[in-house]
């Protein structure tokens, strides 16, 4: 087990409990600045976890163990750059048991072997597991968003007394909502992109491209890759062109999310049926 | 400086006491502030006017027999039926009312911030004219000081407690910002226009305004700013508004869920925020439905005023604790100045003493050069700042303490080193040192006790 992981995981707990404190009684506003300090000791934490790692040889691109840590560490990174002009605790209740759920379940699977250097393959495969976990990360906070956006929402419709975070409206959580999920589409097309190489390199040669789409399709994880891809870049199309936001976008957005989560737990159980036997 | 504080004094009507009719009879306007200010002071040494829609006070100081029935008659300027809803407060009682009405605890909504404000303007004015004096100078910026306190520690001010606060504030949860949306205002009704003019103070724009009338849309386009279109012009402009305003006299529904599903269309999604203020009403209720739409009718702002109400009717305790320490603090800094003018005393006879014992002594060294003259000189002083420092701190801490000795020390002082001073009664008077109502709080490090390291 990494040294810090223990110290991070209860910091992240600590300003998590402050965060939900923030969401119930927005009156206590130093509440909101200790659970930044604790979040931000947490990202720091976790950031040195990370580098001791990478000095193992197990960076964020080696193994699907260690990309989900690295999310998790994303994940933690982009509240306070999210809510640097604009409190919003809810998002923090939100995100970081997300966060911590990840790194639960990464810790309790097997270490991962540690990246050998200068292989062409290996270089591929790390650029795409990156890619993926920048992409997912991306899609993870856009689903938040979305969350924080329905529950706005459903306050502002049914005419209760107080929005869910009163500092936050919903024209931001939606547009917040869209650049996470457009710049997390972008880095998701790498990922498709080197995957599908990767993969069509490890198919038979002499295979017409039929039999090699055949052969990818057979794939749960491409499957579920493409129908991630397919889902958001329909969302943006969606927004551009048929003005797809708000409550709706919100809602397409955790679908899209889910399956996306859903490559990680094929990866993952993956990992774990094959580290048991 | 110090000042009595029992000469303080408060005359007025408010909403709690007089109708609207009295309270406007005997409002105080501009042209007329000035004149009635001096009028005032010219009895009572000191005086501050505060006449707003709710409330016509007028603050003194002074010999409380002569001054407050002087104030009241300024107050009453003849109008005698009115003087069964006149209150009168003094000393401890008429400060408490001067920081309750500072903090809008007294206010007819509470919480509200135009108070704070209007009470400040008419400081500025008392200042202007020269009405202002040591107690008022003292204690009317302790008052702005605990208002803000309040303001900033507790939510009193946080929730909307009017229909037309409540619209801005919902408009500003569905939008990033309110300054430059577009705002269509359906109907020429009073409500509309107290409305909007809440929405112009957020720098909405553009303003459109239709009537079935056009004169009228026209007169009340005239009167906000805005800009007269022809009713038959609806459709196209709640495709471009963001925030609607409808206040018409129709008896029936003129935006129906058809019309508004095609608008949004239109718009692409994008938000629309829709008030309904008429009754009956003027948008079909099943319009709240459809996406990306939040309509709000009467009830539903109503319902949101009273829950703003509530929220603030909660903190008002939390906001008379926070006027409880300020009055504390300002009582433990009044005691803290009695001791002032025996530490003054002290320190100055203590010097002479030592300037005195150093020029006698000055001769016997024979011929000696400027630089070690002011050493010997320098050398007598800090023998003394030494020798005072630990009595002095005593002396203030006693003071600040409260312990009920601190007159018998000082007079002890007094004796001890045969000073010649004053010593005023604890509890009676207020040092007005500072007149900027920050917080001050007398520290061992204050003017009047000198590091003796120094």
């Amino acid at each position: 087990m990494p040294p810090f992981f223990p110290v991070t995981l209860a910091l992240q707990a600590v300003a998590c409990t402050l965060y939900v404190v923030g969401v119930a009684q927005p009156t206590l506003r130093r509440v909101s600045a200790v659970a930044r300090a604790s979040l931000l000791l947490a990202v720091a934490f976790q950031a040195v976890d990370i580098a001791w790692l990478c000095l193992r040889g197990l960076h964020p691109g080696s193994s699907i163990r260690e990309a989900v840590y690295f999310l998790s560490w994303l994940f933690c990174l982009a509240y306070p750059l999210l809510s640097r002009k604009r409190p919003a605790p809810l998002l923090g209740a939100l995100l970081l048991p997300l966060a911590m759920v990840l790194e639960i379940i990464v810790r309790l699977l097997p270490a991962g072997k540690a990246a050998s250097n200068g292989d062409e393959s290996m270089f591929l495969a790390s650029l795409h597991v990156l890619s993926a976990t920048v992409g997912t990360a991306l899609f993870g906070l856009a689903a938040v968003t979305g969350v924080a956006y329905l529950l706005s929402e459903r306050h502002l419709k049914h005419h209760l007394a107080d929005a869910a975070d009163p500092r936050l409206s919903l024209q931001t959580l939606d547009g917040w909502n869209h650049q996470c999920f457009a710049f997390g589409l972008l880095s998701f097309t790498l990922t498709m992109v080197s995957g599908t190489y990767w993969l069509t390199r490890r198919a038979t040669w002499g295979q017409s491209f039929g039999q090699q789409v055949l052969w990818l399709l057979q794939k749960p994880q491409y499957v579920l890759s493409l129908l991630t891809w397919l889902m958001f870049a329909g969302l943006l199309f969606g927004r551009h062109v048929l003005g797809l936001r708000g409550r709706r976008a919100a809602m397409w957005t955790l679908s899209g999310f889910a399956v996306s989560v859903s490559i990680l737990a094929v990866y993952l159980l993956r990992d774990f049926w094959w580290s048991s036997k | 400086m110090v000042f009595e504080v029992n000469k303080l004094f408060v005359v007025g009507v408010s909403h709690q006491t007089a109708p609207v009719a009295i309270r406007e009879s005997l409002a105080v306007g501009d042209a007329v502030l000035r004149e009635r200010l001096l009028q005032a002071a010219a009895v009572c040494g000191e005086a501050v006017i505060l006449s707003t829609c709710n409330r016509v006070e007028i603050y003194g100081s002074g010999p409380l027999s002569g001054s407050l029935e002087h104030a009241k008659e300024i107050l009453l300027q003849k109008q005698n039926h009115a003087a069964s809803c006149v209150y009168e407060k003094r000393a401890e009682q008429a400060v408490l009312h001067l920081f309750r009405v500072a903090a809008s605890l007294d206010s007819l909504v509470v919480g509200e911030a135009q108070i704070l404000g209007q009470l400040k303007q008419a400081f500025r004015a008392a200042q202007e004219a020269g009405t202002i004096g040591e107690v008022l100078g003292t204690l009317l910026p302790k008052a702005f000081f605990a208002a803000k306190r309040i303001r900033s520690e507790t939510t009193i001010g946080e929730n909307p407690a009017s229909v037309a606060s409540v619209a801005v504030q919902l408009a500003e949860k569905v939008f990033s910002g309110l300054k430059a949306q577009p705002v269509l205002v359906i109907g020429a009704g009073k409500m509309a226009e107290c409305v909007v003019r809440h929405l112009l103070t957020a720098k909405v724009c553009p303003l459109w305004i239709v009537n079935r009338t056009f004169a009228r849309a026209e007169h009340l386009a005239k009167t906000l700013g805005g800009e007269a279109q022809p009713f038959d012009q609806l459709e196209t402009l709640l495709s471009r508004a963001a925030i609607v305003v409808s206040s018409t006299g129709a008896a029936h529904p003129i935006l129906h869920k058809d019309l508004v599903s095609k608008v949004m269309r239109r718009r692409k999604g994008r938000w629309l925020f829709l008030m309904d203020i008429a009754v009956p009403r003027d948008i079909a209720p099943d319009v709240g439905d459809l996406d990306n739409v939040y309509l709000y009718d009467l009830d539903a702002l109503q319902q949101v005023v009273s829950h703003g109400q509530h929220a603030r009717a909660l903190q008002t305790e939390a906001a008379h604790r926070i006027i409880d320490e300020e009055l504390a603090r300002l009582v433990r800094r009044t005691k803290s100045a009695d001791v002032v003018p025996t530490i003054r005393a002290l320190r100055a006879r203590a010097h002479e003493i030592a300037a005195s014992e150093v020029a006698r002594v000055l001769p016997r060294f024979g011929p000696l050069t400027p630089s070690q003259q002011q050493l010997l000189e320098h050398l007598g002083k800090s023998i003394v700042n030494k020798l005072l420092h630990p009595p002095l701190v005593a002396l203030h801490k006693e003071a600040s303490d409260g312990n009920g000795q601190v007159d018998d020390l000082a007079e002890a002082v007094a004796k001890l080193w045969a000073l010649d001073t004053q010593i005023p009664q604890t509890g009676e008077s207020f040092e007005t040192s500072r007149m900027d109502g920050k917080d001050s709080v007398p520290t061992t490090t204050s003017p009047e006790i000198e590091n003796p390291s120094s």
